[in-house]
């Protein structure tokens, strides 16, 4: 079926004169990033030498994402697939696998940073994106060994910014009492970060990894209980995702609860204040520090 | 008791139960005459087919019950194009108009991409996030379908059981056909964000379907139907909280299995002999 799919998709591209996606033979290297977020990477580390086209629109959410014929003509026909893994990009499992099959590179970035399953949202720790750096060099400088070190180079330029990046937040983190650093969270997302800056996540809105799946009656009345026991005032939701069952939460605690919206599965449209990976990342950790100062006891 | 009661401490519970105890009464005196006449397959088409309203308000910023009400305006009026002007039944222009409109919103939902309509949240809806302002809605809704049944309780039952009757005594078949899918149409637009457009479908079925099993005249079939939803609804509630189930879904559900139960007991008392 995949296959199918493909060549129905590649019959499609060669009518579709200018498509973004459309094969280049000047010589450049053509790279497909599933995410706006792992595209911020790549982008970063191979600045001009490479065209970058992501997959996933800027806003739309990876877990409900379906791809079009034309996305997965681009994905064959790609030099380079550089992809989030642990089934982020669930529906185009089928796709890298026939890449895979092919011989043609895809890297999982998951998979190469060695995470474990199964939570994908890796990229919201900025020392996790060093190491993702580092892996896109590496496997751009494979398929165009002769400009290794520039890519090298600007790796090493974007890793310098994420450094000071981590640095940023662990600041504004440092400033908060440890009982303010608890909070909960729309979709189970915010683990890395957690992790890395040393925050609690008490729960999640909906159930399970997905932001979709619809919670039971009693998944939110622990939530509730667990949140008035640990007096949590933070619940972070992805932006553009509905918050009406973290009102329904807030309304349970009101008025203690506050509702903050990050950057989590995409970056913000271009031009807005969350245009780029380091941009969202501020955005993201000024307004969870700022509602858990406000929160705190 | 304390069973009961305890999980109805909470707001989003009490909220649920109140919402769909109006969506119950809503589809219950609609989707009474939707078993009567055999409009299931219209209620389902409704129900889904909204979708490009839906996306389409959203986009523009409108409300989203309008866009969902114009797009079932739009189906109704074509289904009933291809009824009058062409040979074919209106159980296949239900299924183009049906297949067309979801793909039409599907559509628009993959074009538009960014921060775009929730499609699952439109087909499962979320009955523990409904709002006070849903409530009030819902309950509008439901006074509006009740007052419209009572004042056009004759022409709608004349045409449930005998459209040609209807024609000779002068009761205006085609306006009261036009009021019934009126009625569907208020159920599935006011219901879609909070109960989602799978459990009003269920809804506008099961618990009508139940009751005709039970009920003879059509207003014991209404109040019998509304009763068995609100049993499927505070059931489907507590079984969310006890057994850890999506609630929408658990609430569907269950009044399918009352069917089935209410199905078996009625063959059980009359010897097990074939259903007339």
């Amino acid at each position: 079926m995949p296959a199918i799919a493909l060549l129905a998709g590649s019959a499609l591209i060669a009518s579709c004169a200018g498509s973004p996606r459309e094969r280049t033979d000047t010589g450049v290297l053509d790279v497909v990033a599933t995410t706006s977020i792992v595209a911020d990477v790549v982008r970063g580390v191979v600045g001009e030498l490479a065209a970058v086209s992501v997959l996933i629109d800027v806003g739309a959410d990876p877990h409900t994402y379906e791809p079009a014929p034309s996305d997965l003509a681009g994905l064959a026909d790609a030099d380079l697939v550089i992809s989030v893994g642990f089934g982020l990009e669930g529906v185009l499992g089928a796709a890298l696998e026939d890449r895979d099959a092919d011989g043609a590179p895809v890297v999982e970035l998951a998979e190469s940073l060695g995470l474990e399953p199964p939570d994908p949202h890796f990229w919201l720790d900025p020392t996790q994106m060093i190491d993702a750096a580092a892996v896109v060099a590496d496997a751009v400088a494979t398929l165009d060994p002769s400009n290794r070190d520039v890519y090298d180079t600007q790796a090493k330029r974007y890793q310098d910014a994420l450094r000071e990046l981590d640095a940023e937040v662990a600041t504004l983190i440092a400033g908060l009492s440890p009982s303010q650093r608890s909070l909960v969270t729309n979709h189970d997302a915010l683990g890395y970060f957690a992790s890395r800056y040393g925050l609690t996540i008490v729960g999640t809105v909906t159930s399970g990894g997905a932001t979709t799946s619809s919670p039971s009656a009693s998944h939110l009345a622990n939530l509730v209980t667990e949140m008035r026991a640990g007096r949590i005032g933070v619940i972070v939701i992805e932006a553009g995702k509905s918050a009406s069952l973290a009102e329904a939460v807030a309304a349970e605690l009101a008025p203690d609860v506050e509702i903050i919206e990050a950057y989590i599965g995409t970056l913000g449209l271009p031009g807005s204040d969350a245009a780029s990976y380091l941009a969202t990342m501020r955005l993201n950790a000024t307004r969870i520090v700022d509602a858990l100062e406000r929160s705190g006891a | 008791m304390s069973w009961l009661t305890d999980p109805f401490a909470f707001g989003f519970m009490q909220r649920a139960l109140v919402i769909g105890a109006l969506t119950v009464v809503l589809t219950s005196v609609a989707g009474t005459w939707v078993v009567l006449r055999g409009l299931a397959f219209m209620g389902d088409a409704l129900a889904h087919g909204v979708l490009p309203g839906i996306t389409v308000a959203f986009l523009l910023d409108v409300n989203l019950v309008l866009g969902a009400t114009a797009a079932a305006l739009v189906m109704i009026g074509a289904i009933s194009l291809i009824h009058r002007t062409t040979a074919l039944s209106e159980d296949t222009a239900i299924g183009l108009l049906f297949v067309g409109m979801l793909s039409l919103g599907v559509i628009i939902i993959s074009r538009s991409g960014s921060f775009a309509v929730d499609l699952v949240a439109i087909l499962f809806g979320a009955p523990l996030a409904a709002t006070r302002t849903d409530i009030v809605v819902q309950a509008i809704a439901a006074g509006v379908a009740v007052v419209t049944v009572l004042i056009f309780y004759r022409p709608l039952l004349t045409l449930a059981f005998d459209e040609k009757k209807a024609e000779i005594l002068g009761l205006r078949p085609r306006f009261t056909h036009v009021l019934m899918m009126g009625l569907i149409t208020l159920a599935v637009v006011t219901s879609f964000q909070t109960v989602g457009a799978l459990l009003v479908f269920g809804l506008l079925i099961a618990p009508p379907a139940t009751a005709v099993l039970i009920a003879r005249r059509v207003p014991f079939v209404m109040v019998t139907a509304a009763m068995l939803g609100m049993v499927a609804v505070t059931g489907g509630l507590l079984a969310s909280y006890y057994l850890d189930l999506a609630p929408g879904a658990a609430i569907s559900a269950l009044s399918v299995v009352l069917f089935f139960v209410t199905l078996a007991i009625r063959s059980l008392r009359h010897g097990g002999t074939a259903l007339s």
